[in-house]
């Protein structure tokens, strides 16, 4: 058995090689005997099926009401956003999904986008009416959709959303049933980066006004036009996709099955893969990352995660009104060494706000142009000394036992109080001031934060499109996302000029600026990035390594898994 | 008899509105809101259009009212803030039957074996059986059921492989869970009903009975197991309601579609509705429960009678 299984991938490399000698551009070769199918040399197992988990049950599939990610691991496999975010040789390409092609006017405020024919789950025709429905839908007030913000870039939103307007005089409509015509407010760098999110994703008007509230609640409620659509939905327990057979790409799409387990349980998701009734699993517990590196059959993913764990100050407080004060409790922090002692090396330090990964638009990626404003700060300024000085400002002295502050952390287990703990001592041995620790439930701390009865928080925070305008615009004086009360005038102004900006570059160099301010006035203080570590059997073969990758499963398939 | 369970069930509907009453304010006065569970990213405008739809924006006493007029009129409890287009009451009805299958498993289960053992050691007293069943019932008794649980499933799905380490529809799911609920009840009907047993056995009425030449066995049948059940039929009331609003732990490491989850997550959700929703759930389970418990405590003790 083993020896025919080797003479199969043999034979199969051949016949790739000698397609190869031959100039063909076909990537997929399909044996002579119609049996096996070849990708990249590794013969595909004649069972396709992948098993993952989620750590939490998807709110809703209606992608217009809910905004969790687990439902949108579901929707990137069932539906057909415009365009997908794919891979090729390490790097994010744009590939037309839903729209076959798109084009946008000289200073970027039309984008028009033409349909390709795809059909839904049941049959029917997809037209530029669906999509045009959906957005309509996130940006009707009644809906309350709570990703209505991310498209008020589109002309009329912010009216239609505050009811002083109709909905029908947004800047979208479907010119035809295969054409979707976009006008934009004023230009925008990052739009294009939208139209992979489950914002743009299309629905049917029947289906969504046949099953009202309950739109998107069950399997059956719903119509897919994406590569695989959902066959079973056991509340809290599974969901099994199935290939869509309808999909307009069904060739390039290999899995027949993907079964996601609801699992949130460490030990539970550990001892799954261990014994392979799942084929990947996050993990960053050293104990268990030993074990799965010791695997043979096993590949490490690593990446940097676009999210960035972060303290940050309430600038109205009577001392964190003081930016020495807030920078030297910045760099008082060693974060290599949270690194090590708190994230076991699963994570990576961070001394920018913008994470790595993030790109601004052609010009690449913005980290590998602009140094990490903390990096310089860490090794010319002294935190003892900026505290002391910002003493002084303040009048307090120049004794910092005196001074006590309250760090206010979001969660009450016990990850949570070492991670307290470890600052609270940090504090005390670099600055010699006493911290005191405010443990709270999430809901709690949130409103603390919200109603600005803090000193010093943690919070992590992830990007939501691929720009470094998605981080900076966080703290744009009237964001209110992080209640740090911080304003600048100048901060804004760079923003309001990059938000419309359409050259690459010239925005990456206001990006900076902006950056810059930011870091001089410090009023937040990043820790770490966020950074995906999974673990996965390698006979998983052509699945997602990146970030911002938008191709879900569907060019994901099996090679070897009994072997 | 009919009037002392008409009057009953009128108190017992007062005490469900209090409860639904004292709930509701109670979670309404804690900080955060659902949708601050959910994100903090949201601009205001899209904020108070999430607040308008889900009526949240109305006061307090108006959103009471709107709630207690579905709730008494219609019987409904409203739909989830966290799952949109999720009813309330039929997650209570279907998940519920999910915990009352593991959950009536395991008790059931851990009745059985347990007043096995308790027998077993009440007629052994101070001899091996007796120390081995005390044994078994001591270990039940401290070891945390996520313990017996973990190491379950570590020896029976990665070690061993022969049963799945989650899932739910198959009987073999259901193997592993129940046997570390049951444990639990196990020892505790095990250790209850020995000394129960051993304490009827010291009555003079058992002495009467041995002097008139009783057999033991009828002894043990007539006189003594059926005083020492009684108490026993307590502790079950308040383990019979507990069964269908499922075990958190449990259901969550062996990925049980239960109950159990929504009662801890949606707190931390502040899914008012689903709040209100599982605690009336799992109060009137509870004063059903008492009522039937006192029912049959009037059939099986002539001691207690109502008048």
């Amino acid at each position: 058995m083993k020896i025919k299984k080797i003479l199969a991938v043999l034979l199969a490399g051949a016949m790739m090689l000698s397609m190869a000698a031959c100039g063909g551009e076909e990537e997929t070769t399909t044996e002579a005997t119609g049996e096996q199918k070849t990708i990249d040399g590794n013969v595909l197992d004649a069972e396709q099926y992948f098993n993952g988990y989620l750590s939490s049950e998807p709110t809703t599939l209606d992608s217009v009401t809910g905004n969790d990610t687990y439902s949108s691991t579901i929707l990137t496999n069932t539906m057909e956003p415009l365009t997908r975010l794919a891979e090729k040789d390490g790097e994010n390409v744009r590939e037309g999904a839903g729209a076959e092609s798109w084009e946008s006017n000289e200073d970027g405020t039309v984008w028009t986008f033409h349909l390709r024919d795809n059909k839904w789950s049941d049959g029917v025709d997809v037209t530029a009416n669906d999509y045009v429905y959906a957005i309509t839908r996130v940006l009707t007030p009644e809906t309350g959709s709570p990703n209505s913000w991310l498209l008020t870039c589109i002309k009329n939103a912010n009216a239609v959303l505050a009811g002083e307007m109709d909905p029908s005089e947004l800047g979208v409509k479907a010119v035809d049933e295969k054409t979707i015509e976009f006008t934009l407010e004023s230009p925008t760098p990052y739009f294009l980066s939208l139209t992979d999110t489950r914002v743009m994703m299309p629905q049917r008007q029947d289906i969504v006004e046949q099953y009202g509230e309950s739109y998107g609640a069950e399997a059956a409620n719903l119509v897919y036009n994406g590569p695989f659509k959902l066959d079973t939905w056991t509340h809290n327990s599974e969901l099994i996709l199935v290939k869509n057979d309808q999909y307009w790409d069904a060739e390039s799409v290999n899995l027949q099955t993907i079964n996601y387990k609801i699992m949130n349980d460490e030990n539970t998701i550990f001892n799954s893969f261990t014994n392979g009734s799942i084929d990947s699993c996050g993990c960053g517990t050293p104990e268990w990352m030993q074990k799965f590196e010791a695997m043979d059959n096993v590949d490490y993913i690593h990446y940097t995660s676009p999210a960035v764990r972060f303290n940050f100050y309430n600038t109205k407080d009577e001392l964190f009104q003081n930016e020495n004060i807030r920078n030297a409790f910045t760099l008082a922090l060693n974060r290599e060494d949270i690194v090590e002692t708190i994230y076991h090396g699963t994570m990576s330090a961070a001394y920018s706000w913008v994470p790595d990964g993030v790109s601004v638009g052609d010009a690449g990626i913005y980290r590998d142009q602009v140094e990490e404003p903390l990096k310089a700060m860490v090794e010319s300024e002294d935190p003892k000394e900026l505290l002391l000085k910002g003493m002084e400002e303040l009048g307090l002295g120049d004794d910092p036992s005196t001074l006590e502050v309250t760090f206010s952390l979001g969660g009450v287990d016990q990850w949570m109080k070492n991670y307290g703990e470890y600052y609270q001592q940090t504090f005390k041995e670099v600055l010699g001031v006493n911290v005191v620790l405010d443990f709270n439930e999430w809901g709690t701390f949130q409103s603390k934060i919200n109603n600005g009865e803090y000193q010093m928080g943690y919070m992590s925070w992830s990007i939501d499109y691929n720009d470094p305008y998605s981080m900076l615009a966080v703290m744009y004086s009237t964001s209110g996302n992080i209640n740090t009360g911080w304003v600048n005038e100048d901060y804004d102004a760079l923003l309001d000029q990059a938000a419309v900006e359409m050259d690459d570059a010239k925005r990456l160099e206001l990006y900076k600026q902006a950056e810059e301010i930011l870091f001089e006035e410090g009023p937040l203080c990043p820790v770490v990035n966020e950074a995906a570590n999974t673990f996965r059997y390698s006979y998983i073969k052509n699945s997602n390594t990146m970030p911002f990758t938008s191709t879900g499963l569907k060019y994901a398939y099996v090679s070897g898994r009994n072997a | 008899m009919i009037k002392y369970v008409l009057k009953r069930i009128g108190y017992m509907l007062i005490t469900l509105f209090i409860i639904a009453t004292a709930t509701f304010f109670m979670m309404h006065s804690i900080p955060g809101d659902p949708l601050g569970a959910m994100a903090n990213k949201l601009p205001e405008q899209a904020k108070a259009n999430y607040y308008a739809k889900y009526g949240l924006d109305k006061s307090l006493t108006e959103q009471y009212t709107i709630f207690m007029k579905n709730l008494i009129t219609k019987g409904d409890l409203g739909e989830s803030l966290k799952y949109p287009g999720k009813s309330i009451t039929d997650t209570l009805l279907t998940n519920s039957k999910v915990s009352g299958v593991t959950g009536g498993l395991a008790l059931f289960f851990g009745v059985v074996i347990g007043v096995t053992l308790g027998i077993v050691a009440a007629l052994n007293k101070n001899k091996w059986p007796d120390y081995l069943v005390m044994f078994i019932a001591i270990l039940g008794i401290t070891i945390p059921v996520f313990v017996m649980a973990s190491l379950l499933q570590y020896l029976f799905t990665v070690k061993w492989m022969i049963l799945p380490t989650t899932g739910w529809g198959k009987p073999k799911n259901l193997v592993l869970p129940v046997i570390a609920m049951c444990f639990g009840t196990i020892a505790t009907y095990a250790r209850y009903l020995k000394s129960n047993m051993l304490e009827v056995m010291g009555q003079d009425y058992i002495l009467t009975a041995e002097a008139k030449g009783v057999s033991r066995f009828h002894i043990i049948k007539d006189h003594v197991l059926k005083n020492a059940f009684l108490p026993c039929i307590t502790i079950l009331g308040g383990q019979i309601s507990g069964i269908f609003t499922g075990s958190f732990v449990i259901e969550k490491m062996f990925g049980i579609p239960g109950l159990g989850f929504y009662y801890v997550s949606s707190i931390n959700d502040r899914d008012y509705t689903m709040i209100i929703g599982t605690t009336i759930f799992a109060a009137a389970l509870f004063v059903v429960a008492q009522l039937l418990i006192d029912i049959v405590y009037t059939l099986l003790d002539p001691r207690i009678r109502v008048k």
